[in-house]
């Protein structure tokens, strides 16, 4: 056991200005005060306690930057990343046709720290649920009332391959991305952009078949006689199927080759050629998108009990179901609902405000709602939409949704609302 | 204390909110459909048939009992995303804060009933109760 007088250094922050060395104390972690006045801002009472949340993209940025705008300033809120900026898989297929860069997606913490949320550059090792702390790769010890874990998705490693150094998936933004782009850069015309979809589910349902788009329509402008042969491992297109369909079959009917219900036996690098279910499909870039699994400090720590793979979750309060006081949010989790990153948001305000109330000992919101919308880029021009908006359902405790709505035809409107929707979205989730 | 019927007591208790949200249906002469009888809404559009198939739970009387006093504020969290931090807009897109509660619920509920087209508003306006609209249109009229 800790002692509820133990104090710990946060260190190695001083890159982002973060808060430079300096104690914070753990007096009272696993004792909560509930303060009788009423916040002022909002209903929820003021409450003392610490929520650490792990990971910075899309749903922990939320999480923290809702759980101390919504908590209160005695509410110690503090955020564990390895990393100094948070690169946005949200628009980064246009990192492909050289319409975006990867530092024009990167967002800091520093709106975060502004609000008083604690931001810590680290690596947690493990989750110590007994005693409720984490152990950073440093040694430290930082204990919790409750835990927000938002660590995002890993991927399997394709048989034959090694590595993703040179055949990359570029499914998380990164230094993938600006490598895919310059192997496509790099393709002679008439070459073939050959790309794999894993079996759902996998992170942005629309993601892979607006990266065909998007590559299609750059081929066809760029590398005349090209094509981008899509390798799906599902039996159809997995979301906004009209928009998919119809510019498959439309626009890039010369361009796109679409093949459902493909397995992947190997990929050899060397000879840039995939052994599929339908044969052997050599291209001049592979692009293979592996399947997913949560992120590593769920599938160590116990909390990938759906399938081995995803964290089962209570939907009221994205608590694990394999272990209280800790959540888990995002693409990791196991619900109804995708792996995206405008619903990541939604969940970490549902996940934040239920902590909230769990820690002054009232009952959760139980009628939590949550949307998901998406722009795609089709062209380099023109963008569709996707929207689905859920509700819980107590007969099954669920989030349920009476089913996707999808934007009529792809728009110029559309592209243009895309980086109005953008700017929002992160700003919500960033500051 | 506030005399505008729109506003609703932020820390009343969650059976007032409901009462508070009837008053307002009332007071709106909406018809009060997704809060009281959702099975008896009017015939759906073909375009909105699959949206309208599924109600939401929080109109059961079980659901009202478990809306909480935050409620309204994490409904209204779902605008968020593209209307900016407490419909604080950053972008083109339009700004809620400091809306009227009712020019919310009217434009909303207008495009409940357009067609889709390529405008998402429409969509989303399909996919929350009146129930939900009133709380999230208060929240906003707040700000």
């Amino acid at each position: 056991m800790i002692s509820r007088r133990q104090f710990l250094t946060v260190a190695g922050a001083g890159a982002l200005g973060i808060a430079a060395q300096r104690a914070l104390a753990v007096s009272d972690a696993h004792a909560p005060t509930r303060i009788s006045t009423r916040d002022r801002a909002g209903a929820a009472p003021a409450l003392a306690g610490r929520v650490v949340v792990v990971g910075g993209g899309m749903g922990g940025a939320t999480a923290a930057r809702f759980l101390k705008l919504w908590g209160g300033a005695q509410l110690q809120v503090i955020l564990i990343e390895k990393n100094l900026s948070y690169t946005s898989n949200i628009l980064s297929n246009l990192v492909l046709t050289g319409q975006k860069t990867i530092p024009g997606l990167q967002y800091t913490y520093a709106q975060l720290q502004a609000i008083g949320v604690t931001v810590m550059q680290g690596e947690v090792l493990s989750i110590n649920a007994g005693p409720r702390t984490l152990t950073l790769a440093g040694g430290q010890l930082v204990s919790y009332d409750r835990l927000v874990l938002s660590p995002g998705i890993d991927f399997d490693l394709l048989p034959g391959l090694t590595n993703y150094d040179d055949i990359v998936h570029a499914w998380q933004a990164g230094p993938q991305t600006t490598r895919l782009a310059q192997q496509l850069q790099a393709m002679p015309s008439g070459g073939a952009f050959v790309m794999t979809i894993p079996a759902a589910p996998f992170r942005c349902p629309p993601g892979p078949y607006e990266r065909a788009c998007v590559v299609a329509d750059y081929v066809q402008r760029q590398k005349p006689g090209s094509k981008v042969i899509v390798l799906d491992a599902n039996p159809n297109v997995m979301a906004e199927r009209h928009t998919f369909e119809t510019a498959f079959n439309g626009i890039f009917a010369n361009t796109i080759e679409y093949h459902t219900g493909v397995t992947i036996n190997s990929i050899d690098a060397a000879t840039r050629t995939i052994d599929t279910s339908i044969g052997a499909i050599a291209g001049a870039v592979l692009n293979p998108i592996p399947p997913h699994r949560a992120g590593r400090l769920v599938r160590d720590n116990g909390l990938a009990n759906v399938g081995g793979r995803w964290a089962g979750v209570n939907v009221l309060t994205y608590e694990s179901t394999a272990q209280p006081f800790v959540h888990v949010i995002g693409d990791a989790s196991s619900t109804t609902q995708p792996k995206a990153g405008h619903i990541a948001n939604a969940e970490a305000k549902v996940c934040a405000d239920a902590i909230l109330h769990m820690m002054a000992g009232e009952p959760v919101n139980g009628a939590p709602v949550t949307n998901s919308a998406c722009y795609s880029p089709i062209t380099a021009t023109t963008a569709s939409w996707l929207t689905a908006i859920y509700h819980y359902d107590p007969i099954s405790q669920t989030m349920k949704t009476p089913g996707p709505m999808e934007a009529e035809s792809p728009s110029g409107d559309g592209f243009e609302m895309m980086g109005k929707w953008f700017t929002n979205l992160m700003k919500d989730s960033f500051g | 204390m506030r005399h505008d019927p729109i506003h609703l007591n932020k820390t009343m208790a969650a059976s007032l909110v409901v009462v508070g949200a009837f008053a307002l249906l009332a007071g709106l002469r909406l018809s009060p459909v997704g809060a009281i009888a959702p099975s008896k809404r009017g015939t759906p559009s073909a375009s909105e048939s699959t949206a309208t198939a599924y109600m939401p739970a929080v109109t059961t009387a079980l659901q009202r009992t478990l809306q909480s006093s935050t409620a309204s504020r994490l409904l209204a969290s779902n605008c968020f995303q593209c209307h900016g931090t407490d419909g604080k807009s950053s972008s083109g897109i339009d700004r809620l804060a400091g809306m009227s509660a009712s020019e919310i619920i009217d434009e909303m509920q207008s495009m409940r009933v357009e067609p889709i087209g390529n405008d998402i508003m429409k969509a989303h306006a399909r996919g929350y109760t009146d129930a939900e609209l009133l709380l999230i249109a208060d929240y906003f009229s707040r700000q």
